[in-house]
């Protein structure tokens, strides 16, 4: 169902990766950890050709066919998110996503999805803070209906009383579910504080009063000033004829009014201060303790360089914080690091042993980031990332769909649909020199940290566990574990 | 376990968290004062629109065309002689950036659910039962690839992906990775808690206790519970476990690739002989034969038409619902017919309990169904207490009309199209396509010595079979009489609230979670 990314992120509390170490490909140029040209041929493969004009109206369109199979993937994204909202009217950019589904000029309530479902294909959309995107993926002989069903919503939407109730609804259900779960409200607050004072700084979701207060003439505005042909970027990709996608789209789009041009984003500043934050939970079983590094966004000349940090980080059971921290001192520990366009963060998340204070714990994060700060990595764990990160982006250009991903961010992000295939390129390149660079200007010590203890029995037990041998507490888990 | 892509963690982990010190003293029990409810009225169910008209929108293709082209969309999959003991062969997907191996290993029933095989599978996809697992990761990592080892259905898969010019490397690793040894005792220390940890997570997961609930009350599949201690696991016991899997009989291989190479009949002979080599050095090594046992099979436990079952989950904010019927079935038009049933009714945003529960009457915000391969047709949707009343009817309502309402010759018809539609999207996609060979790689059962490879293109032809009169015919015979009910929930707070809005509906309370089915 659609969703908000960026919570996921942010709260998420998953499961270790397992162990994935990578070398040098053996065709590599000296200091290249991957061949390029091996990149290359499989980008071509899997991406043979995009071609790319722009309506009259200012809609971006990008078509990547490609041989071989029956399906395709339309993608339709708006240069829109939580970022472009007013301070203390959160949550209507996610708002118009729900009610996108809600009808437009043709296509009744709920028929969106039925367009879709009823010929076997996936639809579903996201709001992030600087994206809302649709996408649909269907048989290619469905390919003209779905193009006319973007294009009704994009023409027009039906926003009324009724629907909006409903969906207010929905999304304060959506809610629910992540209240329901532990360390989500704590883990949320400390997020936003961290961004406090800029556009990322509030919840995509919006608070119950924000929700209470959207009112139609609201709605209506904010879907006049953001979505407009001249702010969406449109991408068909799979197995299509090119000839006939461009008929579809030019009868389909080219009449919707081109709209204004999108405000330009405001410019702002991040409070780096360091925060450490204590938080408590009555839905926590156990205690945890994050520790976060603000980093840079996705269009960041070293975004390349963090991606590949963060895997070296805690990728794989060989990454150094996990085989130097998580073994042994952790019950279990992850990644949950984030980057939108213009702001990132490093974030690790670690279960203590029962035995194990966070003080023990911050110190050995103190000690690994000097280390690497201080000697930089080495060239087979930088290569294992390196070839960690290669493979799931390439893994994502599988699929029609992580294709038109890929070039709408692009098209968005960079104005360059094409651009993941230069990403990779960059990817490719970074080596120890470029991660000891980015380790020495982003991993502070002055790191910023979140501890959620649970209420009840646990908060008490647990410093006497810490204070007894460990061998008691190690006793303790064995026996219960 | 599964080896996890770094940016696929999911905001339901957070309830993954170690329940630690079997205490499990887990957050207070808020305990809310239950809702006076007034008896509620069932709220008349729409169906209507059966099938979407939009004006203005272009015609659709048939779903069928008349030519080979349509069967040209089945990926090739091109079998193998391996010997008696392994079957196998050599699938094409085309947009595979990777090549893959999947190695099915037989369990035996009752292992899927076992602590004993989540911990194999945990220690193989980290490749510790090698000789020397940092060097194996070193000799993977010069392969560029990747492994995963995860338990379906009633067998142990074995996984690794490669760049296909790594090919011989990643071979080499493979050969090693069926060379089982003893693990590294702190090694296993740490995975035998992690898994636990996950299983104790799991188990605590509402929607999975709803499911184990729903299969003790009808007596179908065997329970995985989660012991209050695990019996430790010595090195020898699962390197043993590992080795009397591989020198079974009946594993299954299948290799893909973005192209069947020229060399494929070689490839096959060379994956032949690795998987030979691996059951004789299994066969040899084995100190001992782990014991064959079945599961006990426990009888359906009677209840009287219409009860609901609430299983106690104190202070849980959210009811989790699993309403439906036990449906198992050997016959391929029955299973299809089933599946296009519960697309009907569920079909993710398509179907009716979306459209009428959900965006009409706003009773909930996820709601679904499936036919599971296990034999199970059921609804599954969550909401908050005050609602569950309102939304069982309203899921009641609509199983009892899809029984007793003939479905229309455009639902069929919808149906058709949308199954043979979903069947495209998986078949171009790699990972899907690699996960319906899991659950299309036929289980091992009374009728069928040896399992099967799947045979892509009968599943596309029974799907555009499919028929209204089928459908009609199995909704009425399957899908009839009153379904099995579990409501996951704070029992105390739901019992009342339903004995005041349903008076008279028998309600079975089980306080202790799962363990009063037990």
């Amino acid at each position: 169902m659609r969703s908000v990314e960026w919570l996921r992120g942010l709260v998420a509390l998953g499961f270790l990766v397992l162990p994935f170490s990578t070398a040098a490909s053996e065709s590599a140029e000296p200091g290249e950890c991957i061949s390029a040209d091996s990149i290359e041929a499989t980008t071509e493969r899997l991406v043979p050709t995009i071609e790319s004009f722009v309506l009259e109206n200012g809609l971006r369109v990008h078509l990547a066919p490609r041989r071989g199979g029956a399906t395709v993937s339309v993608r339709v994204a708006y240069d829109v998110g939580a970022t472009d909202e007013v301070p203390g009217r959160g949550g209507l950019a996610h708002f118009l996503e729900h009610m996108m589904f809600k009808g437009g000029d043709a296509v009744p309530d709920g028929g969106h999805f039925r367009l879709v479902r009823d010929i076997g294909g996936t639809t579903n959309a996201t709001t992030d803070y600087d994206l809302t995107q649709y996408w649909n993926t269907v048989p290619t002989r469905a390919l003209d209906r779905v193009l006319f069903a973007e294009a009704d919503r994009m023409r027009r939407l039906r926003i009324d009383e009724t629907n909006l109730a409903n969906q207010r609804d929905a999304i304060g259900e959506e809610g629910l579910g992540l209240e329901n779960l532990p360390y989500v409200d704590a883990a949320t607050r400390f997020g936003l504080d961290l961004w406090a004072g800029t556009p990322y700084g509030h919840s995509p979701l919006g608070t119950e009063s924000e929700l209470a207060a959207v009112t139609r003439e609201e709605a209506e505005r904010f879907r006049e000033r953001f979505y407009a042909p001249a702010n969406a970027v449109l991408v068909v990709a799979g197995a299509f004829d090119p000839g006939a996608a461009r008929r579809a789209i030019a009868s389909h789009f080219a009449t919707i009014p081109a709209g204004s041009p999108r405000p330009a984003r405001p410019a702002w500043e991040l409070d780096r201060a360091p925060r450490e934050s204590i938080a408590s939970d009555p839905l926590a079983p156990f205690p945890i303790f994050a520790v976060v590094w603000q980093t840079v966004g996705a269009t960041a000349p070293s975004a390349a360089s963090v991606a590949v940090l963060d895997d070296l980080l805690m990728g794989s059971s060989d990454a150094r914080f996990q085989r130097e921290i998580a073994a042994p001192l952790t019950l279990d520990a992850y990644s949950v690091s984030l980057a939108f366009r213009d702001i990132g963060l490093l974030n690790y998340v670690f279960v203590p042993h029962t035995y194990v204070g966070v003080a023990e714990i911050r110190a050995a994060v103190r000690r690994e980031v000097q280390a690497l700060r201080d000697e930089g990595p080495g060239r087979a764990e930088t290569c294992r990332s390196v070839q960690r990160i290669v493979n799931d982006r390439l893994t994502d250009l599988e699929t029609a769909e992580g294709v038109a991903a890929a070039i709408a961010r692009g098209a968005l992000f960079r104005q360059d649909p094409r651009v993941f295939a230069a990403e990779l390129s960059e990817l490719a390149r970074v080596d120890a020199a470029t991660l000891e660079r980015a380790a020495r200007e982003l991993l502070v010590l002055d790191f910023h940290t979140l501890e959620i203890r649970p209420t009840g029995l646990m908060r008490w037990l647990k410093p006497v566990l810490e204070f007894l041998p460990d061998s008691i507490g190690a006793s303790l888990e064995a026996s219960l574990l | 376990m599964t080896m996890d892509r770094k940016g696929s963690t999911h905001v339901e982990g957070a309830a993954r968290v170690a329940f630690f010190l079997g205490l499990v003293l887990i957050a207070a029990s808020c305990r809310h004062a239950a809702l006076a409810q007034d008896p509620v009225s069932p709220t008349p169910i729409e169906l209507a629109p059966r099938c979407l008209e939009v004006e203005g929108a272009p015609p659709l293709e048939p779903a069928v065309p008349d030519d080979a082209s349509f069967a040209r969309t089945v990926p090739r999959l091109v079998p193998w002689s391996l010997g008696e003991s392994v079957r196998g062969g050599f699938l094409e997907i085309p947009h595979a950036a990777f090549d893959a191996i999947q190695l099915g290993l037989p369990l035996d029933p009752g292992d899927e659910g076992g602590f004993r095989t989540k911990l194999a599978a945990a220690a193989l996809a980290e490749g510790l039962l090698s000789s020397d697992p940092v060097a194996f990761r070193g000799g993977l990592a010069l392969a560029g690839g990747r492994l995963s080892a995860l338990v379906h259905g009633d067998r142990l898969w074995l996984e690794m992906q490669f760049p296909p010019d790594r090919r011989e490397q990643a071979l080499a690793r493979f050969s090693e990775w069926l060379d089982p040894r003893l693990i590294d005792r702190e090694a296993l220390a740490r995975i035998h808690r992690k898994t636990r940890l996950l299983a104790l997570a799991e188990s605590s997961s509402p929607t999975f206790v709803a499911g184990q609930a729903f299969d003790r009350l009808l007596g179908v599949g065997t329970a995985s519970v989660v012991a209050a201690k695990e019996r430790p696991v010595r090195p020898e016991d699962l390197r043993d476990f590992v080795l009397d899997r591989i020198g079974r009989e009946d594993s299954i291989v299948v290799y893909s690739g973005h192209a069947v190479p020229d060399d494929t009949p070689d490839l096959g002979r060379r994956i032949g002989s690795i998987l030979g080599e691996a059951r004789t050095r299994a066969l040899r090594l084995a100190s001992r034969s782990a014991p064959r046992s079945e599961p006990e099979r426990r009888p359906p436990i009677d209840s009287a038409p219409g009860t609901i079952h609430l299983v106690d989950r104190p202070g849980a904010p959210q009811v989790e619902f699993l309403v439906g019927f036990s449906t198992p079935t050997r016959d391929g038009a029955t299973r299809v017919a089933l599946e296009s049933l519960a697309s009907l009714l569920g079909g993710n945003v398509g179907g009716r309990l979306f459209r009428d529960l959900r965006e009409r009457q706003g009773l909930a915000y996820i709601i679904d169904a499936a036919q599971a391969s296990t034999g199970r047709f059921v609804v599954t949707t969550r909401s908050r207490p005050e609602r569950v009343a309102a939304l069982l009817l309203g899921i009641e309502a609509h199983l009892r009309a899809l029984s007793e309402i003939p479905i229309s010759d455009c639902e069929a018809e919808m149906l058709r199209d949308r199954m043979l539609g979903e069947y495209a999207i998986v078949l171009d996609e790699p990972d899907a396509l690699r996960a319906l060979l899991r659950e299309e790689i036929a289980p091992r059962t009374a009728h069928t010595a040896h399992a099967a490879l799947p045979d892509l293109a009968a599943r596309l032809a029974r799907l555009a079979m499919l028929d209204v009169e089928k459908l009609r015919e199995v909704a009425s015979r399957r899908l009839r009489g009153a379904p099995t009910v579990v409501l996951v929930g704070d029992a105390d707070r739901l019992e009342r609230s339903l004995g005041e809005a349903l008076p008279g509906r028998p309600i079975r309370v089980f306080e202790d979670g799962l363990d009063s089915l037990r």
